[in-house]
């Protein structure tokens, strides 16, 4: 338990470091499914065994793909191999994070600190389909109803301009 | 013997990550990369206090799972948004993108 919590910490630190640290931007979507995988081990090691299928389903499945296509669509031919990938005053926004992050570390020092349960809640897909179609059944009909306005609106913003306009 | 707070630590060192892609990086792909991984470490903190804290069956799960469908609506339009500008700018770069009316 406590290896496997080790083992999957490093590899989503490695991961999402090289992530956003890599020049490729190939590589960078290519470290980025590799963190997405890790997120879902750590699920699994929570025994929440569905949403780290969910995870890597929607995650790698999904969202991976769709991130290299853009990646694909919008790549500069011409090359920006000689500017840093790192905007002008990066400088800034890693101060922000490390504050950010020390903050936080900071806060969790006061939590109170609990052992793992005696039995671990192993939680069958039966009880979420139960807790999605009663108690939060509207919660969950008005979260299709943004998914189709977002699927609507990613079509509609992504649509080719008509030729007159330009 | 893992606690809580161990959780807690890696989700906010893999927020921060993200939080950092966000900030720093030039291309508008690589800021929205950044957004997901900041979303997955908030899903770490709900997975991990379902499973330590006494609370009501799956609350916590059926959370996550919300989230995850809002990334994934996120994910779709931001992603639209980029080819949209690319389209428009012939450029990625956040720091190009500086006019608001073509």
């Amino acid at each position: 338990m406590k290896t496997a919590f080790y083992i999957l910490a490093v590899w989503t630190m490695t991961s999402g470091i090289l992530a956003i640290s890599m020049r490729n931007m190939v590589h960078c979507a290519l470290a980025l499914i590799a963190f997405f995988v890790g997120i879902a081990g750590i699920f699994f090691s929570l025994r929440a065994e569905f949403l780290g299928a969910v995870q890597i389903i929607v995650y790698v499945g999904a969202i991976a793909v769709l991130i290299l296509f853009a990646i694909m669509l919008t790549r500069d031919i011409t090359g920006s191999e000689d500017i840093s990938p790192f905007s002008g005053g990066s400088v800034w926004g890693w101060l922000i994070s490390l504050v950010v992050l020390c903050v936080l570390v900071y806060s969790l020092q006061d939590q109170v600190t609990s052992a793992i349960p005696d039995i671990p809640p192993g939680l069958a897909v039966e009880n979420i389909g139960q807790g999605f179609m009663t108690r939060f059944a509207i919660p969950f009909e008005v979260i299709s109803l943004l998914l189709t306005a977002a699927l609507v609106g990613a079509v509609v913003i992504a649509l080719e301009e008509p030729r007159g306009k330009n | 013997m893992l606690i809580l707070a161990d959780y807690l630590t890696l989700a906010a060192v893999l927020f921060c990550i993200g939080l950092a892609g966000t900030l720093t990086r030039r291309n508008a792909i690589i800021v929205l990369m950044g957004i997901e991984m900041m979303l997955n470490a908030a899903n770490i903190n709900l997975v991990a206090f379902w499973y330590f804290l006494p609370a009501q069956i799956g609350t916590g799960q059926i959370f996550a799972i919300f989230a995850i469908a809002i990334a994934g609506a996120e994910a779709a339009v931001g992603l639209a948004l980029v080819i949209a500008v690319y389209r428009h700018f012939r450029s990625v770069n956040v720091e190009e993108i500086t006019g608001l009316k073509g």
